[in-house]
């Protein structure tokens, strides 16, 4: 008797447990529902919406010549090429420090053009024989080793904080070279007319799969209006960007541009 | 009654963490900057259709064509617009639409047009009764929207109000479409002074003496104009009211009187004498009066140009030898050198910026335009092995250096970037064309 009892007793707790855990999991659901709708619209960077992302098939139209090449300029000073560098200071609190893209549009431009003529210049049984010889190189290697440096060198770069650049987005390479190309297509489409100034218009998009820009926002003009619309303008006749890498995971890629005339021509 | 809720927070806790985590939920705020500071073109391209008849019919008549062809040559001459070619147009030609929510934008941004100018003309005899609108054609956007009555004849000035509000838009400044140049030119046999609108366009004879009459010089307001003549076999500086046509005052003091420069704002002039023996710059009032004089050190002072400030002018000086460019603040009297390249340095005329003084170098033994900043001192060169380049002066919006050069044989006016690009010929009239000065934009 007592023993049912005593198992009446665990069978009512079991019970009231359960209709807890009941409660508490309907009471979750709801609060992560809410939280689904409200956060991202509470979180996130106040953004100056589109209203239609237009799908542009692009003319590419040749800048004009310069009718007179007779420019000379004596040697001066260089302005130092700031290909990347940390974002600007925004409202919006920033959770981890920018990392920095090592690479210039130019010279990834000039690196594309060279690999290119390599591949061009390049007998086709000279790329077979050299893919044999990386089949044999990569048999003979150990393993152990190979995992061992790989393992070194992604150690390393999370420790030194630097990488390749994509922050703390994934597949970092692959991202860095995706951003130099967009941001090449970009400058390729920015026509701005005024002198050379200190002032930068920031702009942040967000990139679907496709390359389609789905978001388009400042994060801070520059003061002068033209300069803030061609920047603009220069970001939206490049849509379409190219189809984000497949190793990219995430559903969407997010990238700022700094629109600044410090290399025009004085 | 506590503990039985730990649990399941615990596990509701860890939950959340997953959900809110997953990378289809978190909104990833942390990005890169991409810095680019320089634009590829630094042309803004820009569609101009034909003008469209708003009076229903066809638009048959020369003039709807004309002016937009004018327009398009008025934004082409100010450097700033890439006039995308009209073959080019995906749009009916001979209908296009004018007004915001019949144009298709996309039409014009596929075609890489930024933006789109659209006219609607209503020809009633010799009136003319004109729309023009300005869109951003990648946001759809109407930017500028204007009306205008008129005549036929009055179609430049239309057209140039127009343009001064495109370039408004873009620069916040109203541009040069209501500026002259005054230039000398040969073409009577004698050297006379003539004037033109700022693309070159009604070449009218100012001087009519027939001797010797070079160095126009605008007054800031645009109604007087000072020269130097060989009237009286002797160079006297003549200063005439614009409007009304009448002789002012004359400077016609014993040795030369040369090289006249309006002070900004003011009836009062800084030019060259040698009264006194050496060529000083003096300072004198519009009737021709002795302020007082400006420069003392040894050597010879002329060419003088105000800053827009009027408080400094920049001046050709032979005291160290060579002629040079010396800038002296002319309340203190403080005075410095400014270039030292090369060994022959003339003609300065200052930006109406006021940061950059162009000037004509000889070197060799043909001249070239250079400019050098005020600050930096970096001289850089503009024209390069392209003939005898001369006489440079900055059209009244600073964007615009027009010259004389012989690069095409016999000396012209030609018209280039303030960085040296889009060299182009002014005009060409008979004889030679020689002396630029642009004037003040005019207020009306």
């Amino acid at each position: 008797m007592k023993h049912t009892n005593a198992s009446r007793l665990i069978t009512g707790n079991q019970t009231g447990s359960m209709v807890i855990y009941i409660i508490f999991s309907v009471l979750c659901h709801a609060a992560l529902m809410a939280a689904v709708i409200t956060v991202p619209a509470l979180t996130g960077p106040k953004k100056i919406r589109m209203k239609d992302v237009v799908s542009v098939s692009l003319v590419s139209i040749p800048a004009p010549k310069s009718e007179s090449k007779t420019v000379y300029r004596p040697p001066k000073k260089q302005p130092k090429k700031k290909i990347l560098k940390k974002p600007p200071e925004k409202k919006k609190i920033k959770k981890q420090d920018k990392k920095k893209i090592e690479i210039s549009t130019n010279e990834i431009k000039d690196a594309i053009s060279k690999l290119k003529k390599e591949v061009d210049e390049q007998d086709p049984s000279d790329l077979e024989e050299t893919l044999k010889d990386l089949k044999k190189e990569v048999e003979n290697q150990d393993q152990d080793d190979v995992i061992e440096r790989l393992k070194n060198e992604v150690a390393n770069s999370r420790k030194n904080g630097t990488g390749t650049g994509v922050g703390n987005q994934s597949s970092g390479g692959i991202m860095d070279i995706y951003a130099a190309e967009i941001s090449f297509q970009i400058q390729d489409n920015w026509a701005y007319t005024g002198e050379a100034s200190s002032l930068v218009s920031t702009l942040g998009l967000k990139i679907a799969p496709n390359g389609e820009i789905v978001d388009i926002w400042f994060d801070r003009k520059s003061g002068n209006r033209h300069l803030d619309n061609s920047a603009y303008n220069a970001i939206m006749k490049s849509n379409p960007l190219p189809p984000l890498p497949r190793a990219y995971r995430k559903p969407f890629y997010k990238i700022g541009f700094n629109f600044g005339t410090k290399g025009v021509k004085k | 009654m506590i503990r039985y809720f730990i649990k399941p927070a615990i596990v509701c806790t860890i939950f959340f963490i997953l959900i809110l985590t997953h990378p289809c939920i978190a909104d990833d705020d942390n990005y890169n900057y991409i810095d680019i500071d320089n634009p590829s073109s630094r042309k803004i391209p820009i569609a101009i259709p034909v003008f469209v008849n708003t009076a229903g019919s066809a638009a048959d008549s020369p003039v709807f064509k004309q002016m937009s062809d004018l327009m398009i040559e008025s934004l082409e001459f100010t450097r700033y617009f890439n006039v995308i070619d009209r073959g080019a147009y995906l749009v009916d030609p001979v209908n296009p639409a004018i007004t915001r929510d019949k144009v298709k934008f996309q039409n014009w941004s596929t075609i890489g047009a930024d933006f789109l100018v659209t006219g609607g003309l209503k020809l009633s005899g010799n009136n003319i009764k004109l729309e023009l609108r300005l869109f951003d054609t990648v946001k759809g956007k109407r930017l500028v929207g204007k009306g205008y009555r008129g005549t036929v004849s009055d179609q430049r000035q239309i057209i140039h109000r127009f343009c001064s509000e495109i370039v408004r838009h873009f620069t916040g400044s109203r541009g040069i479409f209501n500026s002259k140049i005054a230039f000398v030119s040969t073409g009577t046999g004698n050297k006379e002074i003539y004037t033109c609108d700022f693309d070159g366009h009604r070449p009218k004879q100012f001087t009519n003496n027939k001797s010797i009459n070079i160095s126009p010089a605008w007054s800031s307001d645009g109604k007087w104009l000072a020269y130097t003549s060989f009237l009286k076999r002797k160079p006297d500086i003549y200063i005439k009211d614009l409007k009304k046509q009448e002789k002012g005052a004359v400077i016609a003091k014993k040795g030369l009187n040369i090289s006249p420069a309006w002070r900004p704002g003011k009836f009062v002039l800084a030019a060259t004498l040698s009264f006194s023996g050496a060529q000083k710059i003096y300072l004198l009032t519009g009737t021709g009066k002795v302020i007082r004089k400006l420069t003392r050190n040894w050597g010879s002072d002329l060419s003088p140009t105000w800053s827009p400030d009027g408080q400094k002018i920049a001046f050709v000086s032979d005291r160290s030898g060579n002629p040079h460019i010396y800038v002296m603040d002319v309340n203190t009297g403080q005075t410095e050198r400014l270039t030292f390249h090369g060994k022959y340095n003339t003609q300065p005329s200052w930006s109406p910026r006021g940061d950059r003084i162009t000037y004509s170098s000889i070197e060799k033994g043909s001249g070239n335009i250079y400019v050098i900043g005020i600050e930096d001192q970096d001289p850089i060169r503009l024209t390069d092995k392209s003939g005898n380049n001369e006489s440079p002066t900055w059209s009244p919006d600073g964007s615009l250096i027009a010259f004389s050069s012989t690069r095409e044989g016999r000396s012209r006016i030609f018209v280039m970037t303030s960085y040296g690009t889009d060299q182009k010929r002014l005009l060409a009239l008979p004889g030679k064309q020689s002396n630029p000065k642009w004037s003040p934009s005019f207020t009306k």
